[in-house]
C-alpha cells in the first residue's frame, strides 16, 4: 500500500476512534448530569431518571432492579412509598455512580480536548497530524514516508500563503523537517551537485563579466527593474494567457534584459547553494532552482553574444566612408539647407569617421536608432546640434545614410532606412563588391561634399 | 492582472522619470539622442505605454545616473 493510502486510512480510523471516545463521553456526562440534578421534586427528578434509563442502564446495568422499582411505584402513583427512596438511595450511594458525578469536569474538558483534536486534523493542523502518525503503529521507515508527503504538501500551501501576503515566511514547520533517507533521492542529488559544479564556474564568469550593471546600484536604482522581475516571474508561474506575453526577449535595450538576469542568476544560485547545505531540502526544490539556474543563464550567453559583438565592433577601424545615394546620384541630405555651424559640425563629423571614432564606442549610452522595423543596425554620431546616422559593413566601412539636426536624425534616419530598405541592400552589395561604378561616383561625390562643407569666411552664411 | 500591473509600473516610473528631468534639468533632445530615438517618439513613449518596457526602465536607469 501506497504511504499516502495507508496514512489517509490511519488518519480516518483515528477520526472514526475520536469520534466514538467523543461520543462515549458526552453520553456519560449525560448521565452525570441527570443523576446529579437536585431532588428537591422528587416527582420530577424520577420522571427524568427513567427517561434516561436506558443511558444509565448503558454505563450502570447494575442499577436495573432498582430502576424496575422506581419504575413500578412511579407506574402505580405511589412515588412516596419508602421503598422508592431506598432504590434512589442504593443507586446514588453506588461507588460508580459517585465516581461519575464527580468526574462531570473532567469529562467536559476531555470533550473539549477530542473535539478539539478531531477538529485539527480535519483542518490539516501539521503538528496535529506529525503527532498522530508518530504515535501510530506503524514501521519508521512508513513515518517518514508518510511525514514527507506532509511535508510537501506544507510546502506547496506555504507557498501560496507566501504569495497572497507577498512576504517571506518559513515553508514548512521545523517540526516536520527529517533527514531525507530514501537512497534514490539522495543519489539524484548528488548528481545535480555534481552537474552544478561544472557549470558553475562558467556562470560565475558571465555574472563577474556583467556585474558592472548591478555593482553599486542602490535597491532604489534597481528598484524598476526588480519589479518588472517579479511580474515577469508571475506571469510564467501563471502561464497567463493575457496579452501580449511580457518576456525579456522583447527588450531592445540588452542591458536592462542582461540586468534582469543576472539579478535571477543571483537569486537562484544563493538558493541553490542554500539548498545544497541542507540535509532535509527536497529534491523537487534542487531541480527546480537547478533548471532556472541553467534556463537563465543560457540566455544570459544570448544576451551577452550581443553586447560583446557591440564591444568588438567598437575595436573595428573604419576604412572607407560611402554614402547612400539615389539613382540621380543625390544624398538624403540638402547642404545648402545647412547653415555655416552646421556644415562645420558635418565637416567635423566625417573627421570623426576618418579618425575612426564612434559615439557608441563610449558605450554607456545609447547611439543606435532603436527600431525594429529597421533591417540594418543604424548608429548615430553627434557633433553638438549636429547629427550623422551610418551603417558599419563587416569590413569596417561606413555607409552614410544622412545629416540632419539633434531634433530630427531618429525620425529621418528611420524614414530613409524603411522607405528605402532595398537601395541600401544594393549600395551595401556595391561596397562589399568594390563595384567599379558604384566607386567612381562615390568618390566624385565625397570630393564635391568635402568642398561644400568647407567654409571660409562668410561664403556660406 | 499583469496588464495591470504594468500599467501602475508605468504610471510610477512615468513619474519618477518626470520628476528626475525637472530636477535635473535634463534637455529631452539629448535623452532621446542617448536612447536611440527621436524627442518626439520619446513623448509618444511616454504618452500611450509600449510593449518594450526596458525603454522605461533603461530611461530611469540614465536619468538616476545622470
Amino acid at each position: 500500500m501506497e504511504s499516502k493510502e495507508k496514512y489517509e486510512k490511519l488518519l480516518e480510523e483515528q477520526l472514526q476512534s475520536l469520534k466514538n471516545e467523543l461520543n462515549n463521553y458526552k453520553k456519560i456526562l449525560d448521565t452525570a448530569n441527570v443523576l446529579s440534578m437536585p431532588r428537591d421534586n422528587i416527582k420530577e427528578y424520577v420522571y427524568n431518571l427513567l427517561e434516561q434509563q436506558k443511558l444509565i442502564l448503558h454505563f450502570f446495568p447494575e442499577l436495573s432492579s432498582n430502576l424496575q422499582i422506581i419504575n413500578f411505584f412511579l407506574n402505580n402513583n405511589a412515588l412516596e412509598i419508602e421503598q422508592v427512596t431506598i432504590a434512589l438511595n442504593n443507586i446514588l450511594k453506588n461507588d460508580k455512580v459517585k465516581e461519575c458525578i464527580d468526574k462531570k469536569e473532567e469529562y467536559k474538558s476531555q470533550i473539549k480536548r477530542i473535539e478539539h483534536t478531531i477538529t485539527d486534523l480535519n483542518e490539516n493542523s501539521l503538528s496535529t497530524k506529525v503527532s498522530f502518525i508518530l504515535k501510530t503503529n506503524i514501521t519508521d521507515e512508513e513515518k517518514i514516508s508518510i511525514l514527507k508527503d506532509l511535508a510537501y504538501e506544507s510546502c506547496m500551501k506555504g507557498t501560496f500563503k507566501e504569495e497572497k501576503k507577498e512576504e517571506k515566511e518559513p515553508l514548512i514547520e521545523p517540526e516536520i523537517l527529517f533527514p531525507i533517507e530514501n537512497e534514490e533521492e539522495k543519489e539524484k542529488i548528488t548528481n545535480l551537485k555534481a552537474s552544478y559544479s561544472k557549470v558553475k564556474e562558467e556562470i560565475d564568469s558571465l555574472i563577474s563579466k556583467n556585474y558592472y550593471l548591478i555593482d553599486g546600484k542602490t535597491s532604489k536604482d534597481l528598484n524598476y527593474i526588480k519589479q518588472m522581475d517579479q511580474i515577469i516571474k508571475k506571469q510564467k508561474e501563471k502561464q497567463s494567457t493575457e496579452s501580449p506575453y511580457l518576456d525579456i526577449k522583447d527588450f531592445e535595450y540588452k542591458n536592462i534584459t542582461m540586468t534582469i538576469l543576472l539579478i535571477d542568476m543571483l537569486e537562484a544560485k544563493q538558493e541553490l547553494e542554500t539548498l545544497f547545505k541542507k540535509p532535509n531540502a527536497s529534491l523537487e526544490d534542487i531541480e527546480f532552482y537547478f533548471n532556472e539556474l541553467k534556463e537563465q543563464y543560457s540566455k544570459a550567453q544570448q544576451v551577452d553574444t550581443t553586447l560583446t559583438e557591440d564591444i568588438k565592433e567598437e575595436e573595428k577601424e573604419t576604412d572607407d566612408i560611402y554614402f547612400l545615394l539615389d539613382e540621380n546620384n543625390n544624398p538624403f541630405f540638402q547642404l545648402d539647407k545647412f547653415n555655416k555651424e552646421d556644415k562645420k559640425r558635418c565637416k567635423s563629423l566625417i573627421e570623426k569617421f576618418e579618425k575612426s571614432i564612434h559615439d557608441y564606442e563610449k558605450g554607456k549610452h545609447h547611439t543606435k536608432l532603436q527600431s525594429r522595423r529597421n533591417l540594418f543596425d543604424i548608429y548615430v554620431n553627434k557633433s553638438s546640434n549636429m547629427c550623422v546616422s551610418y551603417i558599419r559593413t563587416k569590413d569596417n566601412q561606413v555607409l552614410v545614410i544622412t545629416f540632419a539636426h539633434l531634433n530630427d536624425i531618429f525620425d529621418e534616419s528611420n524614414s530613409i532606412a524603411q522607405n528605402y530598405d532595398n537601395l541600401i541592400e544594393s549600395t551595401l552589395s556595391n561596397i562589399e563588391n568594390k563595384n567599379t561604378n558604384f566607386i567612381n561616383h562615390q568618390q566624385e561625390f565625397f570630393e564635391q561634399f568635402k568642398t561644400n562643407v568647407e567654409v571660409k569666411g562668410d561664403e556660406h552664411r | 492582472m499583469v496588464e495591470e500591473k504594468l500599467d501602475n509600473l508605468f504610471f510610477n516610473i512615468k513619474n519618477d522619470c518626470i520628476a528626475l528631468i525637472r530636477e535635473k534639468d535634463i534637455s529631452l533632445e539629448e535623452l532621446s539622442f542617448i536612447l536611440g530615438i527621436s524627442p518626439n517618439e520619446f513623448i509618444s513613449n511616454f504618452q500611450t505605454r509600449i510593449k518594450d518596457f526596458s525603454f522605461y526602465l533603461e530611461t530611469y536607469r540614465i536619468l538616476r545616473e545622470w
